[in-house]
């Protein structure tokens, strides 16, 4: 996968720093909640406190999600799925369309659902873009046609109460893994206008005036 | 009466032969001397006959003159040194000597050249060191910060940032791998950082670097002795290593753009940081990011994945550019000959380039190495010799300059 530096800022621009530093600060928080509160549960159990911790993380972290939304130019949705047996997050800023997964582990592969291979297909032209080297007479996506990407999060493997990876991660078309994918670090980095220092050159030394000047090779 | 050679300086030998790492046993047996004939000329008791004179200038690779230069008393000294109880005593006895050339020629450049002015935050200091508080290193290296115009962004060039602000930075190996940096600042003198090159990681130099900057801003006072004492001189490590990490990582910067302590996270950040991986997670421990257990099991992570090294470390070091500079001006500007430089100078070429932080070959004209390369015969598959190498063409590379 190679650096797509255009798409980096494309999405920076998409994601205000207020709302990518409320994910900071909320998402590891969530995690424990999600822990504690479901171990809290009498009637749950250990394998019940397995069983519940994904679906009530799920629900805690998209919530606050939507809530994190609110004053920035980000718009979130609550839709159902295509079967209408569930409902999911929906985020959507300028040609942006975003939702949020869990995955195992950061090279895992995202579980199907109906409603993300729908959207992949918003990065069929996307994905054509990042094989730029190669002549094509396919149209080549502009950096604001709609894209579709997904925030994906999972545990530490060492301590499953707090979260282990983030990533931005653009799903191919074809469902074969990832077009492109940002680590949230980076992201949030850009984000923050942390560019480094201007650094004058001071290390220069003047010359003394001197009698004894010159190799007397002249 | 036998000939000697007048003039002859005995602590001059001292120096060359600690400068290799040899005692008086050692030098003896490479000279064809007795160990007492060399104790006698180290002491300036007895100076050497001409033909042993000649012996000594080629096997230490040092011009006559070297061991006729006087040498300065610089009374009692004050180096600062990581590590230093773990380093040896010929590690130690090396790199003085190699720093004592160092100032030699900056001393030779400083009566030529103005240097940049020395500036450092002028911070009250506790007289008593051990009283320092984490939060008053932390200001201490954030004045130094402000005053030098980086606000709380990444630095990009930590060498560059210290020459203009007045330090000499010297780069050069120690030869030793418990030996990374020291520093001194004596009175009336410049400051002086050397980096040891042994290691070739720039995050770690650069981090070696402000903590001996922080030896400078912060233990200006301390004595001597203080540095002698095994549990002051760990405090004064542990000061000088928060100091440079507050320095290169402000906390709020820092965390501003990190959203978790995860590895993967400080892989990310060092790209921004150019600290090392392990230099952050310490960081994330002493901002509370971290708590004991979770510091205990990222370094045990941190040991686990990045056993070959981390990811990074290819980045070259930073340079010095004052003291090199210094040498361009003088040849491109015809104040000096090179061979006039090394005339003056009494070093051989070799140590001069390293110390001054000259490419390699600056004196000597060196072109490059020259290596034979094999090349296949044509048609190599069709003959009984397939396979076998001739030389090729020698083609010669001039050195960077």
């Amino acid at each position: 996968m190679r650096e797509n530096p255009e798409l980096l800022a494309a999405l920076v621009k998409a994601l205000p720093y207020p709302f990518l530093d409320g994910l900071k600060e909320t998402i590891p928080r969530l995690y424990m909640e999600a822990e504690q509160a479901m171990s809290a549960d009498p009637l749950l159990g250990p394998d019940g406190v397995e069983y519940a911790v994904p679906h009530y993380r799920r629900a805690i972290i998209e919530k606050a999600v939507r809530d994190l939304t609110k004053n920035t130019q980000i718009k979130a949705v609550v839709l159902p799925t295509t079967k209408s047996t569930a409902k999911y997050t929906m985020l959507q800023s300028g040609n942006f369309r975003l939702t949020v997964s869990y995955l195992n582990s950061p090279s895992g592969q995202i579980r199907g659902a109906e409603f993300r291979n729908t959207y992949s297909q918003l990065n069929k032209l996307l994905s054509q873009r990042s094989f730029d080297d190669f002549a094509t007479d396919e149209p080549i996506a502009e950096i604001d046609s709609p894209i579709y990407c997904i925030l994906i999060h999972g545990a530490d493997p060492f301590d499953k109460r707090t979260p282990g990876f983030m990533k931005w991660a653009f799903p191919h078309p074809n469902g074969s893994g990832w077009i492109a994918e940002f680590d949230f670090s980076t992201v949030l980095q850009a984000a923050s206008n942390l560019k480094p220092a201007t650094q004058a050159d001071g290390a220069h030394a003047t010359l003394k005036k001197q009698k004894d000047e010159g190799t007397g090779d002249e | 009466m036998k000939p000697t050679t007048p003039g002859f300086i005995g602590e001059r030998l001292t120096q060359a032969r600690r400068s290799i790492g040899l005692n008086g046993i050692g030098l003896a047996g490479l000279l064809g001397v007795s160990a007492t004939t060399i104790s006698q000329y180290e002491k300036n008791k007895q100076s050497p006959r001409p033909e042993v004179m000649d012996k000594i200038c080629d096997k230490l690779n040092l011009s006559r003159s070297f061991f006729l230069r006087p040498i300065v008393d610089r009374g009692a000294r004050k180096l600062r040194y990581r590590s230093l109880s773990a380093a040896t005593k010929a590690a130690r006895d090396r790199a003085e000597v190699r720093f004592e050339w160092a100032r030699e020629i900056v001393e030779y450049l400083a009566e030529k050249f103005d240097f940049p002015k020395l500036n450092l935050p002028q911070i009250e200091l506790p007289s008593d060191f051990r009283s320092f508080t984490s939060e008053f290193i932390e200001e201490a290296a954030m004045s130094c910060r402000q005053l030098w115009g980086f606000d709380v962004r990444p630095i990009p060039d930590v060498v560059l940032a210290l020459e203009s602000n007045g330090i000499i930075v010297i780069r050069g190996a120690l030869g030793a791998e418990t030996l990374d940096a020291f520093s001194e600042h004596l009175p009336n003198d410049f400051a002086y950082i050397f980096l040891g090159s042994d290691k070739g990681l720039c995050a770690r130099s650069r981090f070696d670097a402000v903590h001996e900057l922080g030896h400078l801003i912060l233990h200006k006072n301390v004595e001597q002795k203080d540095f002698r004492n095994p549990s002051d001189f760990k405090i004064l490590e542990s000061q000088a290593h928060r100091f440079a990490a507050s320095f290169l990582l402000p906390a709020s910067s820092f965390l501003k753009s990190l959203w978790a302590p995860t590895l993967d996270a400080f892989r990310v950040q060092k790209e921004t940081w150019n600290v090392s991986i392990k230099g952050m997670i310490v960081r994330a421990r002493q901002l509370r990011l971290l708590d004991a257990q979770q510091y205990q099991r990222m370094m045990i992570n941190y040991a686990r994945r990045f056993r070959d090294g981390e990811p990074g470390d290819e980045k070259e070091l930073e340079r010095p550019r004052l003291v090199p500079r210094c040498f361009d001006a003088l040849v491109s500007g015809r104040i000096r000959t090179k061979a006039q430089l090394l005339t003056e100078l009494s070093l051989s070429p070799n140590d001069i380039e390293e110390l001054a932080g000259l490419h390699r070959g600056f004196f000597s004209g060196f072109l490059g190495e020259v290596i034979q390369m094999p090349v296949l015969k044509k048609q190599d598959a069709e003959k009984p010799d397939a396979g076998e190498a001739i030389p090729a063409n020698v083609i010669f590379f001039r050195a960077n300059s």
